[in-house]
């Protein structure tokens, strides 16, 4: 199969991810921080390397600032709750994921909290961050937004937004989920109180593991308590990061494999899988847009504007019939609306949704040329 | 005489950086279970380090790293 769905997660992993979560299961089988023997604080090693391996990695303070979570939306959901109060206003971009939607239109419906979508200008920063500027009240306390669609790949301002949210004294938090390994992204450049990232899809790691990365600049409530292994006499959870939101045990052989997947970036480097998935996407946009019958959504991938990820449909087809075509000629991409029914309502792409390609770090130009030659052989059968 | 000291630490992830920061400088330090007495907060770990007390604290306190008390070397 050549797989192209890697916005939703990344397919294969390094061959040292599943070694590692299989080692981690052999030697480091233990619960880390909760017991003095030998195996509990060897397994909690390998865990204060991962935090400290990302703590690198995305510019935090130190390790204690790295927070494992379960998924990009589970870190989303303790950053946005965790740093706002009842009668706040929140401001949030067009395109966002349900992600960050969901948990505001719930805080909204509960009547906590109001929020305003900043409309996104592909390709114009200043506009965009004048939307974001606009939208801005007295009562305004935070803006969430992502720094990629996920849909589309439109990449947004989010220094010149956290630039904007410093300056009138906002808490800001970057949804980092498509971005994180593929773009830079540094918790101090941002001035972000929170980045959220999930561990499965451009670091490599194994699902079920997320990162919440925080500035710890301003207090957080928790959403969630429970044992942590520290300061367990008292009833309340502990102020201290990471272990204030990370209550109950954590997924290691997930942080395990996380690590040898933040690994393989690192020796990668950010910038060439870049470059290699903006070549891949590239490529198979450029094949696209000469095809007739075929409707892309933005301009080509290109550095800064948009990310290698980007969305199509077959005229007179639907988008998951697209796919379904697709997946019979063993490539997968994934059709729909992608969890992100803001973005294509701003694309006006909500009653059909879109077929979307995300290449990754193993897709290849031949893959990218299979892709044309099936979507060619479709468009072709539809006239 | 070389010195010993054990440091009391909150949490495992400042016990881990603070053992670094120890080894970083020379010294040999583990981590073990901290005690729990009656006047501790509960669960913890601490620091065995080759070194007095006040240089281990004064290291791991400029480093952000919260030193609970001394415990038993």
């Amino acid at each position: 199969m050549i797989y192209f769905d890697n916005a939703a997660t990344t397919y294969p992993k390094p061959r040292s991810v599943p070694c590692a979560v299989y080692a981690s299961f052999r030697r480091y089988g233990a619960n880390p921080g909760r017991a003095g023997h030998d195996l509990s604080l060897a397994t909690a090693e390998q865990v204060y390397f991962c935090r400290k391996a990302l703590a690198e990695m995305f510019g935090a303070p130190d390790a204690d600032h790295v927070v494992f979570t379960l998924n990009c939306t589970y870190a989303l959901n303790m950053a946005i709750k965790g740093l706002i109060s009842p009668g706040d206003h929140v401001v949030t971009s067009e395109l966002e994921h349900n992600a960050v939607m969901r948990p505001l239109e719930e805080l909204r419906r509960r009547g906590k909290i109001t929020y305003t979508k900043a409309r996104v200008h592909i390709g114009n920063p200043a506009a965009t961050v004048a939307e974001f500027e606009r939208a801005i009240r007295p009562e305004t306390r935070l803006i969430v937004c992502t720094h990629v669609s996920n849909v589309f790949g439109v990449v947004l301002p989010v220094e010149q937004i956290g630039a904007l949210a410093a300056r009138r004294g906002l808490c800001f938090v970057v949804d980092c989920a498509q971005s994180a390994g593929v773009l830079p992204v540094d918790l101090k450049r941002l001035r972000a109180d929170c980045l959220c990232m999930p561990g499965h899809k451009g670091l490599y790691g194994p699902m079920g593991t997320g990162v919440l990365i925080c500035s710890g600049a301003r207090p957080m409530r928790t959403i969630i308590e429970g044992g942590t292994g520290s300061l367990s006499k008292s009833l309340d959870q502990p102020d201290l990061l990471p272990d204030r939101f990370e209550g109950g045990t954590i997924n290691v052989p997930g942080i395990a494999g996380l690590r040898a997947g933040a690994a393989f970036v690192r020796a990668t480097g950010v910038e060439e899988i870049h470059r290699h998935e903006e070549a891949v996407a590239g490529e198979i946009y450029a094949g696209l847009s000469e095809m007739k019958g075929i409707k892309l959504y933005t301009p080509a991938p290109r550095a800064g504007i948009i990310a290698p990820v980007f969305s199509f449909n077959v005229d007179g087809l639907g988008s998951e019939q697209t796919a379904a075509l697709l997946n019979q000629a063993g490539i997968a991409v994934r059709a729909g609306l992608h969890c992100a029914p803001c973005a294509h309502r701003a694309f006006h792409t909500l009653e059909t949704g879109t077929v979307r390609v995300s290449p990754g770090a193993f897709n290849t130009q031949r893959d990218a040329s299979r892709l044309i030659k099936s979507v060619f052989q479709i468009a072709k059968s539809r006239k | 005489m070389l010195e010993h000291s054990n440091l009391k630490i909150k949490t495992i992830t400042q016990a881990e950086r603070g053992r670094e920061l120890l080894r970083a400088r020379g010294y040999k330090a583990y981590i073990r279970r901290s005690a729990v007495t009656p006047d501790t907060q509960g669960c913890g770990y601490s620091i065995d380090v080759n070194c007095a007390y006040e240089t281990a604290a004064d290291l791991l306190g400029s480093a952000g790293i919260q030193v609970l008390g001394r415990g038993e070397p």
